[in-house]
């Protein structure tokens, strides 16, 4: 059966998936945008503010919790204190930067305290404390390297896929080859091998281009 | 020195796993191969991922929201005290029971009538009714599987660049929302098969062999968008906010309440692609490539070939006819009424008699029914001479 052959009989289909990796896309890039901080909106502290801090915050401050803890549960607990700290202190930030390193140390040095308390060995807390220093701001008050806003683009990419990309993508992630990928999905090696290229180009489309500077400062540095 | 974007589309190349040898080494040569295997390993982002999904952002939010006591901007509106408080209610509910009530109302499915009824129990009972329904997303796997899509030559790369070019301009002006496509199917039907379909909305679509339909199991809020190869009759449910609108590779038909056939695999004018919108009941209007939208009114034709419209008067009777379970020939080359049977009974079909393929024919036939009987009465009405033998019918 020849290509032409199918492009005659399934145009539109064809049509279609294409399509929607445009809209996605563009739903992708509206959710990059959405997510960002005003920090008028944050100094008012009402309802609105809240909502803000947690669309953009609360996931990934949670993951990033849960890399030193290891316990979802308690990572929740601690991102939860430290915004209900926030709250009660009501400070001013004055970059969008100094808020984020606020965040982060915060949920950083919290998630530490608690792993101490549960008796881990010396040299393990070591390397943690090693392992995630804290952040720091440039003369700008912006944030100099930071990894985990890489890692919170790339996870709201990845979940903003539809259900069998994602599982594609996810094998990619765990290094699984494109046979064993084909076994595990129940499609063709070709297919495999097209659908990373599409994935590969939604992903380079949709992530904001801040998120591969950052991406580039880190390895930099 | 290598530019950032170079760079970054060189990192999000080896993420995904899809990066060249050459591509390795210039990443390798910018930057340090310990920390992309930092990234590679000690943060494993599927891992990750898999956290992720599992927070629950919104119920996290209300938790704090009741620890914060602070209060919806919502609930701030019903702040009036004694007999306001109680009117402004009233008057509330009395809001919501109209719009719920114009919602339940806006969308009326469209009456079937009882010889269509008729056809789809005959029709089911002959084997007829069938199709397969895939969700978009596999069946349109299995056919990039089928072709082959990523080994063929760079000719057919260039071709297939070139239409998705093409096509994307067409659909990406009003089509399905992304939501909408996560849950689409695809509904097909094989060349000697038809199907009923009902739709989220009631709306009835009856589609004939060959035909490919796609469409969302539920429709958005703004519009309902179908996709159609192949050829259909629409029984449209009635809908003002929503309008029905069937994107073909090319047109987009937009419906206001009606009933109508579509069919995309006509061949007119030196075998170019067209597209046909019949109109039987109420208003619809058609839409080829950039030019402007013109409505149709009952009994009208509009042929689209190379974003050419074209509006001819017809008569309706056959079209309704197929939708009621018959063929209707009307004024019929012999040749074109063979090819339909023959297609439908699976046939080949062979003229010995060159004079007998321009005779002309009027009639009806049952859809439902054995070949014989339908041959017999062709051979009566036209005085040729047919036989069936295994799989060809042959007229002398």
């Amino acid at each position: 059966m020849s290509f032409g052959y199918i492009l005659y009989k399934f145009p539109s289909k064809d049509v279609v998936y294409l399509n929607y990796f445009v809209n996605f896309v563009v739903v992708l890039k509206q959710e990059v945008n959405n997510t960002s901080v005003n920090l008028d909106v944050i100094h008012r502290w009402n309802d609105q503010s809240l909502t803000m801090l947690y669309r953009r915050f609360y996931k990934a401050l949670v993951v990033y919790a849960f890399q030193i803890t290891k316990d979802l549960e308690m990572a929740e607990d601690i991102v939860q204190d430290v915004f209900s700290n926030v709250w009660q202190k009501k400070t001013t930030f004055q970059t969008v930067g100094t808020l984020k390193a606020y965040l982060y140390n915060s949920v950083r040095n919290e998630s530490i305290n608690s792993v101490r308390h549960q008796q881990v060995r010396q040299d393990n807390l070591k390397q943690i404390e090693l392992h995630y220093k804290e952040l720091h701001l440039d003369e700008h008050l912006e944030l100099k390297l930071h990894k985990e806003e890489v890692y919170r683009q790339l996870l709201a990419a990845i979940d903003n896929l539809p259900e069998r990309q994602r599982e594609l993508f996810l094998h990619i992630m765990r290094g699984k080859k494109n046979a064993e990928i084909a076994e595990a999905m129940g499609i063709s090696i070709n297919t495999v091998k097209k659908q990373r290229q599409r994935g590969m180009e939604i992903l380079k489309g949709a992530l904001a281009p801040e998120c591969f500077i950052l991406l580039f400062n880190m390895l930099e540095n | 020195m290598k530019k950032i974007s170079d760079l970054n589309e060189l990192m999000v190349k080896h993420l995904l796993g899809v990066s060249s040898k050459e591509e390795e080494a210039a990443l390798r040569d910018c930057v340090d191969q310990d920390v992309i295997q930092e990234i590679e390993q000690s943060d494993d982002l599927a891992d990750y991922y898999e956290i992720y999904s599992r927070i629950d952002e919104e119920q996290a939010l209300l938790n704090m929201r009741q620890r914060l006591g602070l209060q919806r901007p919502v609930s701030r509106v019903v702040s009036f005290s004694g007999m306001f408080r109680y009117a402004a209610f009233f008057l509330l509910f009395i809001i919501g029971g109209i719009f719920l009530w114009n919602n339940r109302n806006s969308v009326t499915p469209p009456e079937i009538p009882d010889a269509v009824k008729n056809a789809m129990q005959h029709s089911m009972a002959a084997g007829r009714a069938d199709a397969v329904i895939l969700p978009l997303e596999q069946s349109f796997m299995e056919d990039v599987a089928a072709a082959g899509m990523a080994d063929e030559g760079q000719e057919v790369q260039d071709t297939l660049q070139q239409h998705r070019t093409e096509s994307t301009l067409v659909l990406s002006r009003s089509s399905m929302s992304a939501e909408q496509l996560l849950s689409a199917y695809c509904v097909s039907t094989r060349y000697n098969k038809e199907f009923w379909l009902t739709l989220d909305d009631g709306t009835l679509v009856h589609l004939n062999y060959n035909t490919h339909l796609i469409y969302p199991e539920k429709f958005g809020h703004d519009d309902r968008n179908v996709i159609l190869d192949g050829e259909a009759y629409f029984m449209v449910a009635k809908d003002k906010q929503r309008p029905f609108v069937v994107h073909t590779p090319q047109g987009v038909v937009r419906v206001y309440g009606t009933e109508f056939m579509v069919n995309t695999t006509d061949k007119q004018a030196g075998d170019a692609a067209s597209t046909t919108v019949t109109l039987i009941k109420g208003s619809v209007g058609v839409t080829a490539g950039n030019g402007s939208e013109r409505k149709l009114k009952p009994g009208q034709q509009m042929s689209v070939v190379n974003d050419q419209m074209s509006v001819s008067d017809v008569d309706v009777i056959p079209y309704v006819a197929w939708n009621n379970g018959t063929f209707v020939f009307d004024d019929c080359t012999l040749m074109r009424l063979m090819s339909v049977i023959s297609k439908w009974y699976g046939y080949e079909v062979v003229f010995h008699n060159d004079k007998a393929r321009t005779k002309r024919f009027t009639g009806e036939l049952d859809r439902y029914g054995e070949i014989a009987p339908v041959i017999e009465s062709i051979e009566m009405v036209t005085g040729l001479s047919i036989k069936i033998q295994d799989d060809r019918i042959e007229i002398y």
